[in-house]
């Protein structure tokens, strides 16, 4: 149906062309910026094509997901080299992302850039140069996060040694470097602090001076086990606290709004009769405007499971720890994201690598997302 | 190769510049009380997910297998309380440490010194 309409539109541009060819034709106005609408409409989405098979030119699609015209769909498009990590501000209309590149394309010098793009555009605007130690690794939300009212930005670097990178955003200015000896990623915390998940099962938290610097840490009690059931690193985080799936589907909250994370009691994704379903995927964990979260679940789960796509997303009332709503997906998926408005859409990777539009509120399949010279989108994002 | 493989290469190699040998080189550290604590302070071990005891076993017999020549005449293995003791502890910033803690011992150890000067 789709290669369908493309054909038509292809003969029809063929006969547009060979209808003007009789020298009406105005030249092309070359050199045109356009601007985006500011704020940009909340079902405007940004997918992440990490360009797995090629990561050297990674893209960032941004795209109407309420439009079914793949013509018009596509608002822009930015690059992202070298498997680019990204957030984006709620005050200020920039993205944030990460880059890596090697001086002689995919070779050479290595130069570690902050590079913020304005929204209006999709120029970018500014980057700051930081140490050329930053994660190469598949995209997560938390390889950069935006801490104390989005002042400083923070980077998770592995050498193999781990370390925090700590950016003055507003100034466009690198501060300092903060070690996390055996710890990973950054999770954002109330005020100009962050946590890290640590190999022992516990997680340390970090307060920064005035000057970025390390002011105090701290260390919680061990609370999960790597060896018998590993947390996901990709937690949701719902008013300050991270929610934590395991693979064998518990969840563990750790409250990040004090000085310092809270563990708090764990419980089960599963209920009677839902035994063998386990969390997996890329991208697991999501959350609407409500603050309900949503997991991907696939059934008849198997040691080596987590990755696996998902059948369904299972909706969580994470106040009173019971599901309120079970998501048949079309198709399987590997990846969710949501938009952040009142009545967000669903946002998922489907297995052929498409992306599928629900109503979160509803779980209504919408439309299919495709054609546009994506290759391996792996996460999505609402517009702020 | 679980525990150890994921930063420091087969047979207790190194990467150079980016990850220490155990290979011909984790011995020096047990000439000094510093040395030998910083040795369960460093993170990939006292991080580690295994058990007070294991880490004990696996340290011994890493050192006597893969560094006898760098150890002192005289090795005391570690025990499973004092690893207990030590990975409460863990060193806030090993790079800073472990150069301070070689730095100290090169002065009476003139193989490593050589061995210093020869990385840098």
């Amino acid at each position: 149906m789709q290669r369908h309409n493309i054909m038509k539109q292809l003969i029809l541009l063929t006969v547009i062309f060979s209808s003007s060819a009789f020298g009406q034709v105005q030249p092309e106005p070359t050199g045109v910026i356009q601007t985006l609408p500011a704020p940009w409409p909340a079902h405007w989405i940004i997918a992440h094509d990490v360009a797995f098979f090629h990561m050297s030119d990674g893209k960032f699609y941004v795209l109407d997901a309420e439009s079914d015209d793949a013509a018009t769909r596509v608002k822009g498009i930015f690059n992202g080299a070298f498997i680019a990590q990204f957030t984006q501000a709620t005050t200020r209309p920039e993205m944030y992302i990460l880059e890596t590149f090697r001086s002689r394309g995919s070779r050479g010098e290595r130069t570690d850039v902050l590079t913020i793009y304005g929204k209006d555009n999709l120029a970018p605007i500014g980057e700051v140069v930081i140490p050329p130690k930053r994660a190469s690794a598949m995209p997560t939300n938390y390889h950069l996060q935006l801490v104390d009212d989005e002042k400083l930005a923070l980077i998770y670097n592995f050498t193999p040694a781990t370390s925090v990178s700590v950016v003055d955003i507003v100034n466009r200015e690198f501060l300092a470097e903060i070690p996390i000896p055996g710890c990973s990623l950054v999770y954002p915390m109330a005020g100009r602090a962050f946590a890290s998940l640590c190999t022992d099962g516990s997680m340390m938290s970090v307060q920064l001076d005035e000057n970025g610097e390390q002011a105090s840490t701290a260390r919680t009690g061990v609370f999960f086990d790597a060896n018998n059931d590993p947390i996901m690193e990709k937690a949701v985080m719902i008013d300050g606290v991270a929610y934590f799936p395991t693979f064998l589907g518990r969840v563990v909250p750790v409250d990040l709004n004090g000085s310092e994370p809270e563990v708090g009691r764990e419980w089960s994704l599963l209920g009677d009769g839902d035994e063998g379903w386990r969390p997996g995927g890329i991208q697991v964990t999501e959350r609407d405007s409500d603050g309900r979260m949503y997991v991907l679940m696939h059934p008849d789960g198997y040691e080596g499971s987590h990755k696996d796509p998902g059948t369904e997303v299972w909706v969580f009332d994470v106040e009173n720890k019971r599901r309120v709503d079970r998501i048949e997906l079309q198709l399987p998926a590997i990846s969710m994201g949501m938009t952040n408005d009142d009545d967000p859409l669903l946002l998922v990777t489907n297995v052929n690598l498409e992306l599928d539009i629900y109503t979160a509120k509803s779980g209504e399949y919408q439309r299919t997302l495709n054609n546009f010279a994506a290759e391996t989108v792996l996460m999505l994002y609402g517009a702020e | 190769m679980l525990h150890c493989q994921g930063c420091h290469l087969p047979e207790a190699a190194g990467f150079e510049g980016r990850v220490p040998p155990i290979k011909d080189f984790s011995g020096y550290f047990l000439h000094s009380q510093e040395g030998r604590d910083f040795l369960i302070r460093v993170p990939g071990v006292s991080r580690s997910a295994l058990s007070d005891s294991e880490i004990a076993e696996l340290m011994n017999w890493l050192l006597q297998t893969y560094s006898e020549g760098q150890l002192p005449d005289r090795f005391e293995p570690f025990t499973e309380a004092e690893v207990a003791s030590l990975r409460d502890d863990p060193e806030p910033d090993p790079a800073a440490a472990r150069e301070l803690i070689l730095n100290s011992l090169a002065d009476e150890l003139p193989l490593l010194a050589a061995e210093l000067t020869k990385n840098n």
